[in-house]
């Protein structure tokens, strides 16, 4: 179970994982355009007022390609046998976390709670929350941490995996691909978004 | 089966044999032999290479059979070259 959960790159073979990957990013854009989601960004999720259809759909596919290009570069760097694919792979299945966190969002739930904390952000209006709103929020952020948490870990070990890492040099061509990545993917799905 | 001792209980350094027998005529020679790379390398790995000789060299035969992926056999591999010259290395 732990293998599944936290290292399936290193037992199931990669079309299988491609596969479940490609599903899992479809069915996750899918939700959230449902759930007035936008992963705007490789670590980023937003709630919106609203989404068109296209939106998650073309988010995740900047977020997989500026991952699966800039992590590729960090393993092609440790090991020239890397293959493209294992980090495509990777890319897919490390962002599963993620796509479950649009159903919290659920009737607008989160989106109206936090603009409501967001407009009464001022030195004279007290916080006007109910016990359920601030309740779920805290909820939704403890799930947001810990799926993130799960998101990096699944990236990290696939990336691993897919380069033969070892020692701490890998760890900081990691970092800098995902933040690099992180950058690339905002700004690219920021300029889309105003075409 | 006995497993064949490759470093010294002692002081780690690499053993060499030293002497064979025939088991037919009692024959005994004495010399200083070195190990086959093959043989110093652990059980495990030695596995690792019969079943890799016996796939035919496919890896992806490999992995099936193991019930690992294909990036986890081919690191293996790699691994197991990394080791060999090293050996190779300590020898000369």
């Amino acid at each position: 179970m732990k293998t599944l959960l936290f290292n399936p790159f290193s037992k199931y073979p990669e079309k299988t994982l491609l596969s479940f990957g490609i599903l899992a990013t479809i069915i996750g854009s899918y939700l959230a355009f449902i759930f007035s989601g936008r992963f705007d960004g490789i670590i980023d999720l937003h709630f919106v007022p609203e989404v068109t259809l296209w939106q998650p759909f073309i988010d995740n596919g900047i977020n997989i390609c500026c991952l699966t290009i800039l992590l590729l570069i960090a393993a092609k760097y440790i090991n020239k046998r890397s293959r493209g694919i294992d980090i495509l792979t990777t890319a897919t299945i490390a962002r599963i976390p993620y796509y479950i966190l649009p159903l919290f969002n659920s009737n607008g739930y989160i989106l109206e709670s936090t603009e409501k904390i967001i407009s009464m952000a001022t030195p004279e209006n007290l916080p006007d929350l109910s016990f359920f709103q601030l309740g779920g929020l805290l909820v939704f952020a403890l799930f947001t941490i810990l799926f993130l948490v799960w998101y990096m870990i699944l990236l990290f070990n696939g990336f691993k995996v897919a380069s033969n890492a070892k020692g701490p040099m890998p760890v900081v061509l990691f970092v800098m691909g995902v933040l690099i990545a992180e950058v690339i993917s905002k700004f690219l799905i920021f300029k889309i978004g105003v075409l | 089966m006995k497993k064949l001792p490759v470093a010294c209980p002692s002081c780690t350094a690499a053993l060499v044999v030293s002497q064979l027998s025939c088991s037919n005529c009692d024959t005994q020679i004495s010399g200083s032999y070195s190990l086959p790379v093959l043989l110093q390398l652990p059980d495990e790995d030695q596995d690792f290479i019969f079943q890799f000789i016996l796939t035919s060299g496919s890896l992806k035969q490999m992995a099936s059979k193991m019930g690992k992926s294909y990036p986890t056999v081919r690191n293996k591999l790699d691994d197991i070259i990394e080791l060999i010259e090293k050996i190779k290395e300590d020898s000369i």
